[in-house]
């Protein structure tokens, strides 16, 4: 199961390079194949659907303009793709004041949450993944777990959770270590060679 | 700074943690250290595959035409034909790129109609075909020239079709241009209208003794506004740093780069809380640095 893995990430390094190039067929099979899970993530993040959507097409722009800075030694193309996405979902978090904030969910009452249907074969790949990174994160103790999940799916700062926990911030720091090293370790024994 | 706490910095900034001024730090560490490029690396993906564990959402089938339409306003010398959408070629579609792809199949056509023969042989009968072979292939010639005629009125409107379209795209990118203009005079706007909000004017130092600018700062959230003119244009992979000195501390603020006739302007987030804060403009690497190193360009101080 691992090689349909590697060929998802040698097409997305692939990919782009070609939108780097101003290949616009491949930008679109970018937002194709990547658009639900990170819309996923924003929405997560921003908990609003419509701020989830904006920034959506902001981090897509993005994508456009700067898919030459990708660097295919600094990490995986989805890495890439989530790093962008994250850091302005966490901009706009800290730039929208409350007002805006309070203005924009309750212009949004009552839409439904579409769900998302992939082609078959993109969604085993993504649920095989699922299934290992939530193994993975099963094999921490939990206030590994904790953190990793408050400050990368939530947002929240180091400092920000050293005071929801009650912890000093330097338990926080030592925590979110030690936490990341072993999930990825777990996730490289359990995926192969596409993390090593 | 050790190795280990290097380390420790990787970690954070893998989960996305780390403040400016930190970053700079490791990122100043990196290209020194295989070992720690490959810990960022596997940290990186590593938190990045946390974002599987989320349900995905499908976003609403009008936003992918929307996208694709606005990276189209962005880029004219490109035509992007959807590999999604069918391609009919009896249709002439926009763009050079669609049109040299519609022609093929009609100047095709044409050419499978006449076959292996020369228009000579096909002409004169050879003695080999009939009266009836004759006025099939007379047929054929006919529906040969039709299918030709076609082709290069088909090349004549696709052509046209794409000026048309290479001006309408002219037209969008002035436009996105204008609203990013008025979005940021819209910021400045709102940053002049706020209570906390305190303006200090910069002055040129010897690099550039005609230099000026004004600067609002709102004490209140950090935000700040300068425009800058008489600048001299920065070299290659440098840029203008903006610095606010607090307590003899300068902090960093954004870069930003002259136009050419000199002139600047830059949205910033400082940080908060300074009453009557010293503002210095210096010529640094490209991205910034943690600390001053290049000369003073511009300087001024806030009226309290």
């Amino acid at each position: 199961m691992s090689l349909p893995n590697q060929q998802t990430d040698a097409d997305d390094a692939g990919l782009l390079r070609a939108v780097a190039r101003g290949d616009e067929s491949a930008f679109a099979r970018v937002y194709d194949r990547y658009s639900p899970i990170l819309l996923g993530l924003l929405l997560r993040i921003l908990r609003s659907r419509a701020e989830a959507e904006d920034v959506l097409q902001e981090v897509f722009l993005q994508v456009w303009q700067q898919a030459r800075s990708f660097d295919e030694s600094r990490g995986r193309a989805f890495t890439w793709l989530v790093t962008l996405a994250r850091s302005r979902a966490i901009d706009r978090l800290r730039s929208v004041d409350s007002r805006e904030r309070a203005a924009l969910r309750s212009a949004e009452d009552g839409q439904p949450v579409t769900q998302a249907s992939a082609p078959a074969d993109e969604d085993a790949i993504r649920a095989e993944r699922a299934e290992a990174v939530r193994g993975a994160l099963g094999e921490l103790p939990e206030e590994q777990r904790q953190v990793l999940v408050l400050a990368y799916l939530e947002g929240m700062s180091q400092s920000e959770i050293a005071a929801a926990k009650n912890q000093p911030l330097g338990t926080v720091k030592t925590r979110t270590r030690a936490g990341l090293k072993k999930l990825s370790e777990s996730l490289r024994s359990r995926l192969g060679q596409q993390f090593a | 700074m050790g190795h280990e706490d290097y380390k420790q910095l990787l970690a954070l900034e893998a989960v996305g943690a780390l403040d400016r001024e930190e970053r700079a730090r490791l990122e100043a560490h990196l290209p020194s250290c295989a070992e720690c490029r490959e810990e960022s690396r596997e940290l990186a993906d590593a938190a990045a595959s946390l974002v599987y564990t989320i349900a995905p959402v499908q976003p609403p089938p009008s936003m992918r035409a929307s996208i694709l339409a606005r990276v189209r306003a962005l880029d004219p010398s490109e035509v992007f034909v959807d590999p999604s959408e069918a391609v009919d070629p009896s249709e002439a579609r926009v763009g050079p790129r669609a049109s040299a792809r519609a022609s093929v199949p009609g100047a095709r056509d044409a050419r499978s109609l006449l076959g292996g023969f020369s228009l000579w042989e096909l002409l004169t009968g050879r003695p080999a075909l009939g009266f009836g072979a004759a006025a099939a292939v007379l047929t054929l010639v006919l529906l040969g020239a039709t299918a030709l005629s076609l082709w290069s009125r088909n090349q004549s409107l696709s052509a046209e079709v794409a000026r048309l379209y290479d001006r309408l795209r002219a037209t969008e990118s002035e436009m996105s241009a204008q609203r990013e203009q008025l979005a940021s005079a819209r910021d400045v706007e709102d940053l002049l209208s706020s209570p906390g909000v305190r303006v200090a004017e910069l002055s040129g130092k010897t690099p550039a003794p005609g230099g000026r600018a004004m600067l609002a700062y709102d004490r209140s959230t950090g935000r700040a506004v300068i425009m800058a003119t008489g600048l001299p244009p920065c070299p290659e992979g440098h840029a203008y740093q903006l610095w606010l000195i607090a307590d003899n501390k300068p902090l960093p603020g954004g870069t930003f780069k002259t136009d050419a006739e000199g002139h600047a302007q830059m949205s910033d987030r400082l940080p908060p809380g300074h009453a009557a804060p010293t503002f210095a403009v210096t010529l640094e690497r490209e991205g910034g640095v943690p600390a001053p190193q290049g000369d003073i360009f511009l300087v001024g101080t806030s009226k309290g």
